[in-house]
């Protein structure tokens, strides 16, 4: 297949942690023989433009080091990751709010970490304020906001990014009932086009929204497919 | 990424203006600030220490300006990374901002208290730094201090990652590297024979070229200027080498 439909690649991808047992000092680290963990091994993995991918697996099996390589918070250590096009995850929505910033101070802050440029976050300023319904606090400081309201906030600001790529985990939505329902719509939305990687517990909800899905186990993929044959596989295992 | 300067500005925009924030008195703390240290410095140094130099507290405040910048910054930036961990975590961005926006804001601090200096040697009638000659050597001073500053954070902070150790040893480097700068004391108080060891502090000829720019103190080495200026461009690209290649682990790390 042509690099052009892909929106991830994925190639020998290995990931090698060092085991901590103490803070590092200068001397220890000097000493010490390091202790290695693999959290990710030798992982191939195409994810067709507009493809949903479920992943699932038990906790330490490598999920979460995935994502973030995806990401680009961490670098793998061997291997390679193409990525084609914005990543936006959905999990960490508030990482980039300042406390004793204004909300609308936060909006430029955070719009600039998730890749857009000052001019982009200025046209999408009012329909950003818009879909989080915060006119009222836009000019109070963060530290003033409640919970609900930030992460209101950080949803709008990430699905007005415009993300080719988005990661979802089981939180769906932010907020109360009514706001739950209007994120629902926009993922709705999302999911008819953009390319989804889901990240969950919910075996029901993954095989409601990803047609395929990979099943981690210890840093490798132990078995991938349509979601109904990869379920299946994990659920005999856990029995 | 491709909005580097843009993410930049607003992280030091963020920076300086989280500083103010639910302060009463707001900004004007950025004029008051360095006034009230000048004052102080001023008087109790001039108790002290003369050294001969006639107008000794300009003299001072020459040095002290631009140290504090110096000191403040790297003291502030080398744990940085380790402070934003939770950002670093969970998001993906140059991590180089972090460190260089606090840089930034301080140099901003610095630029405004040092528009307050001239002022005042406007008002007092001593003009030797509006030659353009001296004004230049000032504004290259600056640049070379804001080069080595930024360069020598962005070592000290990709190393704390790893060992924190290298936060300490800062601290107490900066202590040291105080008194081995001349600051309090004019640079021809040193021996011939010594001199050439204290020109091995790159810091040394930054402040011994702003002494002579602003209050024409001292001597003006030109050979060692260039090759201190030389040995700190080489300091900077090897701190933005450093850290590209390090911030890769930094998530790993934190």
């Amino acid at each position: 297949m042509s690099n052009q439909q892909l929106a991830i690649k994925i190639e020998n991808l290995s990931k090698k942690y060092i085991l901590h047992h103490e803070k590092p000092t200068l001397v220890e680290s000097f000493l010490k023989k390091k202790e290695e963990l693999w959290a990710l091994k030798n992982i191939n993995l195409e994810i067709k433009k507009g493809e949903k991918l479920g992943i699932i697996g038990p906790n330490g099996a490598g999920k979460s080091t995935l994502l973030k390589i995806i990401c680009g918070i961490t670098t793998p250590t061997t291997g390679t990751v193409n990525t084609n096009g914005r990543v936006a995850s959905l999990i960490e929505l508030t990482a980039g709010f300042h406390p004793d910033l204004t909300g609308e101070e936060n909006i430029y802050v955070n719009g600039l970490l998730l890749g857009m440029s000052r001019k982009e976050i200025k046209n999408k300023f009012k329909a950003i304020v818009n879909f989080s319904e915060l006119w009222h606090f836009i000019d109070s400081p963060f530290y003033t906001y409640s919970g609900g309201m930030m992460l209101r906030l950080g949803f709008s600001i990430a699905i007005h990014s415009d993300p080719d790529i988005l990661i979802v985990d089981e939180v769906l939505a932010a907020g109360d009932q009514a706001f739950q329902e209007k994120c629902q719509e926009r993922i709705k939305e999302f999911f008819k086009e953009k390319t989804i990687l889901f990240v969950s517990h919910n075996l029901r909800m993954i095989k409601l929204l990803c047609p395929k899905a990979i099943w981690l186990d210890k840093g490798r993929i132990r078995s991938s497919g349509e979601t109904k044959k990869v379920v299946k596989e994990y659920l005999a295992k856990y029995k | 990424m491709k909005h580097f300067g843009e993410l930049l500005f607003a992280f030091t925009q963020k920076e300086i203006k989280a500083r103010y924030k639910n302060a009463v008195l707001g900004f004007l703390w950025m004029f008051l600030n360095p006034v009230i240290q000048m004052l102080v410095m001023g008087f109790v140094f001039s108790l002290i220490f003369r050294f001969g130099i006639k107008d000794y507290y300009l003299f001072l405040f020459t040095g002290l300006l631009p140290w504090n910048f110096f000191a403040l910054s790297l003291n502030k930036a080398t744990p940085s990374i380790v402070y934003e961990r939770s950002l670093i975590q969970k998001s993906s961005f140059p991590r180089e901002v972090i460190p260089l926006s606090i840089v930034l804001s301080n140099f901003f601090h610095l630029l405004i208290s040092l528009v307050l200096l001239l002022i005042f040697l406007g008002v007092t009638g001593k003009w030797q730094i509006f030659y353009p000659i001296n004004f230049l050597l000032f504004v290259i001073s600056l640049i070379f201090l804001l080069i080595f500053t930024a360069g020598f954070s962005l070592i000290t902070s990709s190393l704390n990652v790893f060992w924190r150790d290298v936060n300490f040893f800062t601290q107490a480097l900066v202590l040291i590297w105080f008194y081995a700068t001349p600051i309090l004391y004019p640079i021809l108080v040193i021996p011939d024979r010594l001199r050439t060891i204290f020109y091995l502090n790159p810091l040394s000829g930054i402040f011994v070229s702003f002494q002579k720019a602003i209050i024409n103190h001292g001597e003006f080495p030109f050979k060692i200027l260039l090759i201190q200026f030389l040995i700190i461009i080489f300091i900077f690209t090897f701190g933005i080498n450093l850290f590209k290649n390090r911030a890769k682990y930094f998530s790993d790390w934190l």
